[in-house]
């Protein structure tokens, strides 16, 4: 019976104690088998991420407009420091932060004073020069790591157009704006992972496994931007800018028939090498993301509708054009209080006549006027492959009043971005159609090259209300208010425009924006260029600030492109 | 038939001795050989990243020497400056030339 009990007594202690084993063992193959797993892996393996090229940005001649250049990241490891911390801050912080080494000093020593790390970065993006100088200083604990900066060749010339990369939340480099923020995903690539068994001391096993996932490079984009014209034209801005006391402005210049980006420049605009150094409010691309109210050269837009409709002919005379409209208690006048009774369409447009385009509107009607500002693509973004483009809304057919169509007719009261009238504009120089702009036509990689075709859409014009409203835009060029300023012997159709500037409900009677638009040469457009400054000092007008600017860009296009007279 | 077995016992051991010792010095050949090729393979390594980052280097110097900005400025700097009257030839054969060549069309 004793025996018995003992017996029974160790047969339920190994019972129990086997069942806790058990316990012990299920809880750590099955609950706990991720982190434990994860620890093994951790104790005899280690990783190193192999970091993709981010890919390059070409003009259409393959010369880049964004590239990578070999950078260093400086660090410090802190158990190998030897010298005073005050003493490296001192010589390090002038090499680093030339502008303000005065708060690089102070970064430097709070980093350099931590107790609780081995490692810190000092700074990232260190050049090849700069680490040469920092080696010759001989100091003890600080090193290099090699890594890679983004450099734009052209500098800020494509500013707006390129974009800059940044980083993301977990320190990442990331595309913002531009191209580098629309094509991010196949600019980045793909890190890879090289992954080595290494022993108890960490270092790695020589005949150990080793586990290789290739990196993959970002591809690289091959862009419509022709290099020359992209320059020039900020060039020409800038001395536009200053010439005629803007205090900004931007030039659009697309290849009609394709809807191609040959050029897009603003000013002011920032370096994308150094983009923290600038303003925010810089970053946008005012050509995408800026609204305006076009003014005059909207003009040519409700002509062409009013043709394509029949509503009238360039040889149709405006019988309500002998002086100022009064609609809906508002008294509307031309520009320059000059009145031209019974002037024909083609005059209208020559003159700039307010007056004749309301008559023109009133011929068109409400309903046809909303369904040729959504054909011209107004309301919507145009599609362009830039990151920051936005567009104004259209006013529903419903809420337009009798002096919202009449304003309209002359570029007021609608909001549209320079690149959606570069495009409305560019039907009309290539027979009708809507294009959808674009600015990259090869994305290139490992893989092979995928080519994007140019999206002609549909024709919203007929080809005779094109070639009536070329004719008509060329007369205004040869007879209007710029026609002192047109290189001689060329045949181009264009369209002054000066708007006020809506602030606060009302419009300022001082400020304005001024533009031009137009393509060249007339019979046969190779490109469909606007020109807008705003709030110019040296005079409000068009004809007399954003055409002239106009003209002396053509000039140089048609050298550079061998166009002949 | 014993003496035989007794003979052949010394024959067996050599054998099996110069076999163990040709194999040791195989094992040394191999070892060898793969030490100095590894040798080679990291040398070759290091030559390609070097030509690598060389190939980099000059890269970001054809395309700094590329860039429009740095021309127009080493133009100006050489006191060249934009041609503002310019002739341009036109392809077609000048009237003067055509009557007095006949064999000349247009």
């Amino acid at each position: 019976m004793d025996s018995n009990w003992r017996v029974n007594f160790l047969l339920i202690l190994f019972i129990l104690v086997g069942f806790l084993i058990s316990a012990r063992l299920f809880y750590w193959q099955i609950f706990s088998f991720s982190d434990l797993a994860a620890l093994a892996e951790n104790q005899h393996w280690i990783s190193f991420e192999i970091p993709a090229k981010r890919g390059e940005i070409l003009a259409s001649d393959g010369a880049p407009l964004a590239s990578n250049e070999e950078a260093f990241l400086v660090f410090a490891s802190l158990p190998e420091i030897k010298d005073k911390v005050d003493l490296i801050a001192d010589k390090l912080a002038p090499l680093l932060e030339p502008d303000n080494p005065a708060t690089m000093a102070g970064l430097i020593k709070e980093r350099l004073a931590r107790s609780d790390l081995v490692w810190v970065p000092l700074k990232h993006e260190v050049s090849r020069e700069t680490k040469s100088e920092i080696e010759s200083l001989e100091l003890d604990g600080i090193g290099f790591e090699e890594e890679q900066k983004r450099s734009y060749p052209e500098a800020s010339a494509s500013a707006h157009l390129l974009g800059f990369v940044g980083s993301d939340i977990n320190g990442q480099p990331k595309g913002y704006f531009g191209l580098e923020g629309y094509y991010d995903l196949e600019l980045k690539g793909r890190p890879g992972l090289l992954r080595r068994e290494k022993d108890a001391s960490g270092k790695p096993i020589l005949i150990g496994e080793v586990e290789r996932e290739e990196e993959r490079d970002g591809r690289t984009l091959l862009t419509t931007i022709d290099r020359t014209i992209q320059y020039l034209i900020s060039e020409k801005l800038q001395e536009g800018l200053q010439r005629y006391g803007a205090s900004s402005g931007s030039v659009v210049v697309m290849e009609p028939k394709t809807g191609a980006i040959l050029g897009m420049a603003a000013w002011p605009n920032y370096n994308p090498e150094n983009y923290v150094a600038f303003d925010k409010g810089l970053y946008p691309n005012p050509a995408v993301s800026f609204s305006y109210e076009p003014g005059s050269t909207f003009k040519v837009l409700v002509m062409s509708a009013a043709l394509n409709e029949g509503a009238v002919k360039p040889e149709t005379r405006c019988d309500q054009c002998s002086g100022p409209r009064i609609i809906s208690g508002y008294t509307l006048k031309t520009w320059n209080e000059k009145y031209f009774p019974n002037s024909t369409m083609t005059e209208v447009i020559q003159h700039s006549d307010n007056v004749g385009m309301v008559f023109v509107g009133e011929k068109l009607g409400k309903e046809k006027m909303v369904e040729y500002l959504q054909k011209f693509g107004l309301g919507q973004p145009t599609g362009v492959d830039l990151e920051d483009e936005t567009s104004p809304k259209l006013r529903p057919l419903e809420e337009w009043r009798q002096i919202d169509l009449a304003t309209v007719c002359f570029g007021q009261g609608i909001a549209l971005t320079p690149l959606q009238m570069t495009r409305a504009v560019a039907s009309i120089a290539n027979g009708g159609y809507l294009v959808t702009p674009f600015v990259v036509q090869k994305v290139i990689s490992e893989e092979g090259v995928s080519e994007i075709r140019p999206k002609i859409g549909e024709q919203i014009l007929k080809s005779a209300t094109t070639m009536m409203m070329t004719e008509m835009m060329v007369n205004a060029v040869d007879n209007g208010e710029a026609k002192w300023a047109k290189p001689k012997g060329y045949r181009i159709a264009g369209k002054t425009g000066t708007a006020q500037i809506p602030v606060a409900g009302h419009y300022d009677q001082e400020k304005t924006i001024a533009s031009f638009v137009g393509f060249a040469p007339a019979d046969e457009p190779q490109f469909v260029m606007l020109v807008t400054l705003r709030e110019p000092s040296s005079s409000p007008w068009g004809a007399e600030t954003a055409a002239p600017l106009w003209f002396d860009i053509a000039k140089e296009i048609f050298t550079y492109k061998k166009i002949q007279l | 038939m014993k003496k035989e077995n007794k003979n052949k016992k010394p024959k067996l051991i050599f054998l099996i001795v110069t076999l163990v010792m040709l194999l040791a010095g195989l094992q040394l050949v191999m070892a060898h050989c793969l030490a100095t090729t590894g040798e080679q393979m990291r040398q070759l390594e290091d030559k390609a990243s070097l030509m690598e980052k060389q190939n980099q280097l000059l890269t970001e110097e054809i395309n700094k020497m590329g860039s429009l900005n740095r021309i127009a400025t080493e133009a100006g700097k050489l006191g060249l400056v934009k041609a503002n009257n310019f002739l341009s030839l036109t392809p077609q054969v000048p009237v003067a030339l055509e009557k007095t060549n006949i064999n000349v069309g247009r």
